[in-house]
């Protein structure tokens, strides 16, 4: 036992010297593999894919004004001829299950239950993800955004549960789970993005979710939906929960009656051995 | 030093990290544990003396790493008129949470989805502990050859 301590002790600085170069090695080399090298010029590179109504000067000039507000939920009823019967917010002329405030909201047309004539009612469509007024598949254009870590990218919409689609979807943004929930809707919506990935690795968003750790308790995620009629609506998720967990925890796929989002990317950093997964609610 | 003990040195260097590693991965892949024993037995005695015994026994592991609960039940019933019936079933359940992530149980195995990998791969790390290790090795080597 004595012997085998003195030859330890007598290969001490070696193995010293072994440990260190390692530790420096591996860390330089995990760093130049996985992280990203020029964050700053990244993050430039990264816009959101709806554009903020920006009239211009010329157009400006021409209306005088430099706020363009929607009509009035009057005059929107005039257009429609919805009668003092059939006008509450509430009421719903066309049976589609879409009340009057939802179809002034979604810019679909009140007494005509498919607007886009596609074969699937309005209501459908919204709840399926789809864009009320547009006809076949459409879906509307999303983007997240999270002021606290600095994120502001486009969602895609994956086709399948194939992680083959999925992670050819985070090339180009966010990968939105499939058969999930859609933005503002009942269940739960699934989100992911990536926390890190090989610098060769094709895509402007491989380190999209690399600060997701940094969220709190009581942090705005906002989500935006443009419609081909024009229609932005935002939803604004309040986050209500943090947790570390495997790929494939039901926990994470759990959904209720109650609209919540979840975002998930790998954990830790340049590994994907574990998720973190962040929960939040519907604020209304 | 002689190039026998830098070469011997260095193959317990290399082992050594190759242990650290291997542990790593071990409490963070590996981070939690469930044993479940289920045992049944059944006898049945009637006036010609017939038996019947049905014994089945499943096990089932996985390994994680925090807390820990224990739980113990264990039942018995028996009759007898002209037919004795006597059951006997014990079920003991062991869950370690080490890392206390919620996941010390068996729900994971029945779910079908699964979250897309939006990190590096696993094998990328090892590829890069790997080289690490022979780039320590030679830097080891050149230093001790001075």
């Amino acid at each position: 036992m004595l012997g085998i301590f003195s030859k330890i002790k007598s290969h001490l600085r070696t193995i010293t010297l072994f440990f260190v170069l390692f530790v420096v090695i591996f860390f330089a080399a995990f760093y130049l593999v996985n992280l990203d090298l020029n964050p700053e010029a990244k993050k430039v590179s990264v816009s959101s894919p709806i554009i903020t109504p920006d009239l211009g000067t010329e157009l400006n000039n021409r209306i005088g004004s430099t706020v363009v507000s929607m009509e009035s939920y009057d005059d929107w009823a005039k257009r429609y001829v919805l009668y003092e019967r059939n006008k509450g917010l509430d009421s719903d002329p066309d049976k589609d299950g879409l009340p009057n405030y939802l179809e002034y909201v979604y810019g679909t047309n009140p007494i005509k239950a498919d607007t886009d004539d596609d074969g699937y009612s309005d209501k459908q469509e919204i709840i399926n993800g789809y864009d009320p007024d547009a006809p076949g598949d459409t879906k509307p254009v999303v983007d997240v955004a999270i002021s606290r870590i600095n994120v502001d990218a486009p969602m895609i919409w994956s086709k399948s549960e194939k992680e083959s689609d999925m992670l050819a979807d985070l090339e180009n943004g966010l990968s939105h789970f499939s058969k999930t929930a859609s933005p503002g809707q009942a269940g739960n919506m699934i989100i992911s993005g990536h926390s890190s990935n090989y610098v060769w690795a094709k895509g402007n968003y491989n380190h999209i979710f690399e600060n997701l750790n940094d969220l709190q308790k009581g942090d705005t995620v906002t989500i935006r939906t443009a419609q081909q009629n024009g229609r932005v609506i935002t939803y604004a998720y309040t986050v209500s929960d943090k947790f570390i967990t495997t790929a494939d925890d039901p926990k994470v796929f759990a959904a209720g009656d109650t609209p919540v989002l979840t975002l998930s990317t790998c954990w830790p950093i340049g590994t994907n051995l574990r998720r973190i997964i962040i929960k939040a609610d519907l604020a209304k | 030093m002689n190039k026998k003990n830098v070469s011997r040195t260095m193959k317990v260097s290399i082992a050594a990290a190759s242990l650290v590693l291997s542990a790593v991965f071990a409490s963070a892949v590996l981070a939690d544990v469930n044993v479940d024993v289920d045992n049944t037995n059944t006898n049945v005695n009637n006036n010609t003396a017939t038996a019947n015994a049905n014994q089945s026994q499943s096990q089932s592991q996985s390994q994680g790493s925090g807390s820990q609960d224990q739980s113990q039940s264990q039942s018995q019933s028996s009759s007898a008129t002209n037919t004795t019936n006597q059951t006997q079933t014990s079920r003991s359940r062991v869950n370690v949470d080490v890392d206390k992530d919620s996941n010390g149980n068996r729900k994971h195995e029945q779910n079908g989805k699964r979250l897309p990998k939006t990190g590096t791969d696993t094998a990328g790390l090892i590829a890069i502990a790997a080289l690490a290790s022979v780039a320590a090795a030679f830097g080891v080597k050149k230093y001790s050859a001075r």
